[in-house]
This record gives C-alpha cells, sequence and structure tokens, in this order.
C-alpha cells in the first residue's frame, strides 16, 4: 500500500502514501461499531469488547450509543420481523461511509429459525451487509477475523475514499448507489474485486 | 402438608385429576372451577404466578398419544372368545381431563397456570383442557387476583387464541393488531408468509414480500 523507506537510507523517516490510501486506512483501522445487540450473539460481541479478547487492537473498541456516531453496524442476532423496520432505520441514521457485519447463523440467514413466522431470513433482506460471520454463536475470534476481513475490504475499495454528499438527498442516493454496488459485488464475488483478501 | 395439599382438599369438587410432576403437584380442573380454585390457591398463600401457557393438541396428536395423556386404557378381556388367550387385553376409552375423546371434535387446548409460593417454596401448576376452535376456546381471567397475569393472558391468546373473559384488555401482545392466525397453534400456516411494516408509527401487516419484511 505505502513504500516504507529503508532504515539508514537518506530518506529516512519519510513514509510516501496517497491521500486515499490514508484516509482508507485510517477508515478501516478506526471503525466505530454501533452499540446494539438482537439476541445471543450479542453476548459474544460483548466477550470481544471485553478485556481478554480486547477489540480495541483492531481499533473498534468505540461502542457507539447513537448511529449517528457509528461506521459500522455489527448485526450481532435474530432480526425478528417487527425489529426490522427499526433495523433499517437505524442504519438509515448511520453517516456514511457505513459498513455491516452480519454476525451468526441468524443475522446471515435465519439460522435456526428456518421458515419461521417471526424472522427476517437474513438481515441482508433488510440492509446491505459487508461480511457474513458464521456461527451459532461465533466466537469472538471469529468476529475478530470479519472485522479484519472488513478491514481489508475497506482497504481494497476501488472507489475513491472521498466522495461528497451536498444534502440528505445527496445521501439517500449515495446509499441507494452503495446498495446496488453490494449486489454487484456479490455477483462478481471476489476475484474480479481485486482478489481473495489475504 | 404441603400448600397444594390444603388447596387440593378445599377445592376438592373442582378437582378432575391431581397429580404429581417432577416433584411438583398438578390438578386439573374445568373452566368453570378455575376461579374457585385459583382464588383459594391465592388465599392459600401462592402469592407469585409464574407463567401461563397452553398447549395445544389437535385431535389426531390426542389420538396418538391417547394412553399417555389417560384417555384409553388397557384392560384384560372378561371373557376372550379364544379360550386360549387368557391374557388378551383390549384398548378402551375413558374419560381423561374433563374429556371423552369421542366429544372432542378438532383437539383441545391445554391452559396451564404456574404457581408458587414466596414463603413456602411451593409449587402448583393446575390447567384447564377446553375446546380448540376459536371461538370455543376460552376461560376465565385470573388478571384481577395475580396482576401479572395481564399480560402472560394476552401472550397466550396473541400465540395460542384462548381468550381470556372478564380480561380488561384482551388484544394481542407482540404480533400486530392486523396478523392473521395465531402462530404457536399447531394447524398454523407457516407457508403463507405475513410480512411487517411501519406506517404512521404503528406495525402494519402485509403478504407482499416487497412491502415489509
Ligand atoms: S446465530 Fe445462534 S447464537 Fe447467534 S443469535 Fe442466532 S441463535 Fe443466537
Amino acid at each position: 500500500m505505502a513504500r516504507i523507506v529503508k532504515s539508514g537510507s537518506p530518506e529516512e523517516g519519510v513514509f510516501l502514501t496517497s491521500v486515499d490510501k490514508m484516509l482508507k486506512w485510517g477508515r478501516a483501522n478506526s471503525l466505530w461499531p454501533m452499540q446494539f445487540g438482537l439476541a445471543c450473539c450479542a453476548i459474544e460481541m460483548m466477550a470481544t469488547m471485553g478485556p481478554h479478547h480486547d477489540i480495541a487492537r483492531f481499533g473498534s473498541e468505540v461502542f457507539r450509543a447513537t448511529p449517528r456516531q457509528a461506521d459500522l453496524m455489527i448485526v450481532p442476532g435474530t432480526v425478528c420481523k417487527k425489529m426490522a423496520p427499526r433495523v433499517r432505520k437505524l442504519y438509515d441514521q448511520m453517516p456514511e461511509p457505513k459498513y455491516v457485519i452480519a454476525m451468526g447463523a441468524c443475522a446471515s440467514c435465519g439460522g435456526p429459525y428456518q421458515n419461521s413466522y417471526s424472522v427476517v431470513q437474513g438481515v441482508d433482506k433488510v440492509i446491505p451487509v459487508d461480511v457474513y460471520v458464521p456461527g451459532c454463536p461465533p466466537r469472538p475470534e471469529a468476529l475478530l477475523d470479519g472485522l479484519q476481513r472488513l478491514q481489508e475490504k475497506i482497504q481494497q475499495d476501488p472507489e475513491p475514499a472521498i466522495r461528497f454528499a451536498k444534502d440528505t438527498e445527496d445521501t439517500e442516493e449515495l446509499t441507494s448507489e452503495r446498495e446496488a454496488k453490494q449486489r454487484r459485488d456479490w455477483e462478481l464475488g471476489p476475484s474480479e474485486l481485486g482478489g481473495e483478501p489475504a | 402438608m404441603s400448600l397444594a395439599d390444603d388447596v387440593i382438599d378445599t377445592v376438592q369438587e373442582h378437582v378432575i385429576e391431581e397429580d404429581v410432576q417432577k416433584d411438583k403437584p398438578l390438578l386439573v380442573t374445568d373452566p368453570e372451577g378455575l376461579r374457585d380454585v385459583m382464588a383459594e390457591a391465592q388465599d392459600a398463600g401462592f402469592d407469585h404466578l409464574c407463567f401461563v401457557t397452553a398447549v395445544d393438541w389437535p385431535k389426531d396428536e390426542i389420538e396418538d398419544n391417547a394412553a399417555w395423556l389417560g384417555f384409553t386404557e388397557e384392560r384384560e378381556v372378561e371373557d376372550p372368545d379364544d379360550e386360549e388367550d387368557e391374557d388378551a387385553t383390549e384398548t378402551v376409552p375413558v374419560e381423561s381431563k374433563g374429556w371423552h375423546l369421542d366429544d372432542v371434535d378438532d383437539g383441545l387446548m391445554e391452559v396451564v397456570y404456574n404457581l408458587y409460593s414466596y414463603d413456602e417454596g411451593d409449587h402448583l401448576a393446575v390447567q384447564v383442557w377446553v375446546p380448540r376452535e376459536v371461538d370455543q376456546c376460552s376461560v376465565p381471567t385470573v388478571s384481577d387476583l395475580w396482576a401479572g397475569a395481564n399480560w402472560h393472558e394476552r401472550e397466550v391468546f396473541d400465540l395460542y387464541g384462548v381468550t381470556f373473559e372478564g380480561h380488561p384488555d384482551m388484544k394481542r401482545i407482540f404480533m400486530p393488531e392486523d396478523w392473521e392466525g395465531h402462530p404457536h397453534r399447531k394447524d398454523y400456516d407457516l407457508g403463507e408468509q405475513q410480512y411487517i411494516y411501519r406506517e404512521d408509527g404503528i406495525d402494519k401487516v402485509t403478504k407482499d414480500a416487497g412491502k415489509g419484511w
């Protein structure tokens, strides 16, 4: 990503990169998740926040209690049909750029609640998802892995890091644009997006 | 003597069956006797209604479990036609839970109340069996005895379609008002999904997957 100058050379202490790469690097390494939980997976998310697994090592310890200050929505648990409109509303309130991790089998595809009267069969029916973390519940390590995948994804994003939204309508446009892109990503698969993440 | 025995002795005329399951006493009563039993239980010291729930028994499931539920009994054949087969048994229908299997049309709904006494640490389960057809499926409320029963009864109404007569606010508690059917009934159609969306601050139901979630 950046060229690091060898120690001892006359350029020592100089770090060359582009603004775009630096922004993406910063963005990827300071994802502020939203503090909310939907079911049992949330307990595992809380364990990830704790001192043992310490999500702070990856720059995401700042769980915000409001969507307006969050970049990352971890959807930890079962999305009920009644919750779905609320999840959508919370997502819409998050500022761009925003990312979503579907944590656990429930959020990814309905999990144990297949063919249920009350459960949405995957949060991707409601909001676009960047990373799916399988498991019931996924262990904290798995969530951390999902987070690192997301960081890689952000850093490899071919779109420029800065896009300007002039007013609310533009923000909505950006959101729908993002959803369209998400679907495209889904159809293309990782290989066409610049290779499998390392 | 435990509190439960006290209650069972006092309301003997309403007790259809009594039993002990998992070390906890259980009594079966009928909808007419329910309020007397519950009032008596409260007087006796059952100050906590842990929960109200229900079990749906469609007719075919009762038939499959008839012996276990006590609706049939194995008896020795009095005088077998075949002289040699003296131990022959036959299955005869008997009354159980206040019902005869022949009187059951669509099935039965078992409504269960779990009582607990904080002082004595005693448990008591009370069961009522009513027809499961939605228009006949009703039992008297106990929400005036234990205020906590209010929401429990609404939950049972919402999910099982049991109406609690005399309840001050008998409406759904989880599902939106216009939801069709009672989801925990065994004949609830899971094939036809209903979706929820918000309009003017209330949850609405639609069958159009594109309109709700
Ligand atoms: S995936 Fe498993 S652990 Fe996670 S919310 Fe669903 S049921 Fe609970």
